[in-house]
């Protein structure tokens, strides 16, 4: 056996400079022998927590997206681009689900991280449909507002993806419309918008059974406002397009505004997710780094340039 | 499953593997120019160390690849006989569940009364918490998790995770409860949730309620049909109401019908036959003693499935490099030693 003595006294005998080959090969023992003290880094990376609320109200079984393709529902699109943004977020991402139908909000589960629990999110968001309901109007103001309280009772920095259509059912008042009782900005977040522009029919169900039973009729929905509609009395407007639906863009814009969220509609198939990982919601966290691939790197290319020594220098002494 | 399976954290590190070819090709030791190669006598015993010194060089290469490619062995599920259980939670959300416990003081001021959700618990958020503490301690256990109103509504399919489980029975203690209560849809559509899947152990479900609405004979028949065929032991954890008569309390048949339709499921439960237990609860203690019992009740041995998590193998492999280049020194040194 060799003793380490022995082997420092030989280098320094032969001189260390000597064989740089050598000299290489320790190089490379003493790098793969670093990585066992397991060197860390510890770095400021951007991590995300969410909650996706889901519109399950009726307008939302429209199937009018994507524009060109073959169509599915609104909820449908939504469900996979939200499946889509879950695998593509980074480890550590937190992400809850709740539900939006009525003039609230229903949490499924809070956030939970995305890649451990990959399985059971993904079984979460595709057992979300429009049965869940227990409320037939679709009061989106109200129902945004109450969200965003929802998320004040969770970890701070927990941000919202309000996914609808923005179709409101009965239709408010525009004088008189639901009044944000939070702050602006409380919560930080986006409004997604889901649906095509044009008005199209929205299919109806059975109640009992779910099964199709063709669409809303004009004279089967309420085409203005309670206080309009009382206060109107027997003139009161019973004809409209409120039993068509499409994406509202400009309202819902608007509740982005008087919310401090921001409106986004979705197009691409990885558009949702460049709008959540954006910097401004990102939650800084400290992440430690495994760095031993460093060393170990090191460790091969010295061990490899030991081995090409030779070679090189024959190659460059001919030449 | 397949026994032993691989990944690796960053696979296009992997494209750096044929360097290992390179000791094989270039040996990286001194040349020394002789007139006459074939003049020299044969040593196969230097041709073999020569072999060996490469192979040791290529084969570190290939090991500190691997290890930066960060190997890992996938996570595995294995089979174990434990204790536990599959458990389906059903919880009732409708708004009923929003109001305070029984209480049996009698005399209560008006804030009591009326109270604003959020200043006190729940029964709904009480039985929520107690649920979590439960799962909590059945760590071997599967649960799911159902709620029911209006409508059913499927939240969690069986899982073993317990920041799953816990992240979904508390998620509805954030808010008040939804409307109404069908406990007919959230019995039978929360039974289906066995359809399908393998007999591993007890099974039960864990009914959490402050009422119920009466059951049509078409959904009796049904219910019964689904405990029989899925083997479900059914545990009721009645929340009992303000004013609520309890489960036992003796009352005419026409009042029963008028007030009590809980006495009527009860009534019906207990007439299946089937495994089946009532736990009236007027306070939070009791609903803690009541899980205790179960908790007790349910401890048969169970086949379950266990998943043996992602383990890091790098280590190993930078291991057997830093092995294997020690070897290597050694051999360079005497190498020396013997030129001299």
């Amino acid at each position: 056996m060799i003793s380490v003595p022995a082997i420092f006294s030989r280098l320094f005998k032969n001189g260390i400079f000597s064989n740089v080959k050598l000299l290489l090969i320790l190089l490379s023992v003493v790098l793969a022998a670093l990585t066992f003290r397991n060197p860390t880094l510890e770095l400021e990376r951007p991590t995300y927590r969410y909650v996706f609320t889901f519109d399950i109200s009726q307008s939302m079984n429209v199937k009018d997206v994507p524009k060109t393709e073959q169509s599915i529902t609104r909820l449908e699109y939504a469900k996979q681009a939200t499946l889509k943004t879950l695998v593509e977020m980074p480890c550590g991402t937190e992400a809850g689900l709740a539900l939006f139908t009525g003039n609230r909000a229903f949490m499924l589960i809070k956030p939970i991280e995305v890649c451990r629990n990959h399985v059971e999110l993904k079984a979460v968001v595709e057992n979300i449909n429009w049965r869940m309901t227990w409320k037939a109007n679709s009061e989106i103001a109200k129902g945004l507002f109450k969200s965003i309280r929802l998320l004040t009772h969770l970890e701070a920095d927990t941000r919202l993806v309000f996914i609808t259509d923005g179709h409101e059912s009965p239709p408010i008042n525009p004088e008189l419309p639901p009044r944000f009782p939070g702050k602006a900005g409380e919560i930080f977040g986006l409004i997604v918008g889901v649906g095509g522009d044009d008005l199209v029919q929205i299919p109806k169900f059975d109640r009992k059974t779910g099964e199709p039973d063709g669409f809303w009729k004009e004279d089967e929905v309420k085409h203005t406002d309670v206080y309009s509609e009382t206060s109107a009395g027997e003139n009161a407007i019973t004809t409209g397009t409120e039993h068509l639906s499409s994406l509202k863009e400009e309202y819902l814009e608007g509740l982005a505004t008087k919310t401090g969220l921001t409106y986004h509609r979705i197009e691409g198939q990885s558009d949702l997710t460049d709008q959540i990982k954006t910097r401004a919601l990102s939650i800084p966290k400290i992440i430690t780094t495994d760095m031993r691939w460093l060393f170990a790197l090191g460790a091969l290319l010295a061990l490899i340039t030991s081995i090409l020594i030779d070679p090189i220098r024959i190659y460059l002494g001919k030449s | 499953m397949f026994g032993l399976m691989f990944g690796f954290s960053h696979p296009l590190v992997l494209l750096l593997l044929p360097l290992a070819i390179l000791p094989l090709v270039y040996h990286g030791q001194k040349t020394v120019s002789y007139s006459s190669l074939s003049i020299l006598p044969e040593d196969p015993l230097s041709d073999l160390a020569n072999i060996g010194l490469r192979v040791l060089a290529s084969l570190v290469i290939m090991s500190l690849v691997l290890g930066i490619a960060g190997i890992f062995q996938s996570e595995q599920p294995v089979d174990r006989i434990g204790q536990g259980a599959q458990t389906i939670i059903l919880i009732d959300s409708s708004g009923s569940m929003d109001k305070p416990f029984y209480s049996s003081k009698k005399n209560k001021t008006a804030a009591e009364s009326v109270a604003k959700f959020g200043t006190y618990e729940s029964k709904g958020q009480m039985a929520r918490r107690v649920l979590g503490d439960y799962a909590a301690q059945r760590k071997q256990d599967m649960f799911a998790l159902y709620v029911f109103s209006g409508n059913p509504i499927k939240i969690l399919p069986f899982t073993e995770k317990q920041a799953v489980i816990q992240a979904a029975i508390s998620a509805g203690s954030l808010e008040k409860g939804l409307a109404s209560t069908d406990l007919a849809a959230g019995l039978t559509r929360s039974l289906e949730f066995f359809e399908d899947k393998e007999f591993t152990g007890s099974r039960i479900l864990m009914l959490v309620s402050d009422g119920a609405a009466k059951l049509s004979m078409v959904a009796q028949e049904q219910i019964k049909f689904l405990l029989q065929k899925h083997r479900v032991t059914l545990y009721w954890f009645y929340l009992r109401g303000y004013n609520g008569p309890g489960l036992f309390d003796e009352l005419d048949s026409d009042m029963i019908e008028m007030t009590a339709p809980e006495q009527m499921v009860h009534k019906f439960f207990s007439e299946t036959g089937l495994p089946y237990r009532a736990y009236p609860v007027e306070n939070p203690d009791a609903l803690n003693n009541a899980i205790g019992e179960v908790n007790k009740l349910q401890n048969l041995p169970i086949r379950y499935q266990d998943i043996i998590p992602k383990r890091d193998l790098s280590s190993w492999f930078y291991g057997i490099a830093l092995v294997l280049l020690l070897l290597l020194l050694a051999t360079k040194l005497s190498e020396i030693q013997v030129w001299r």
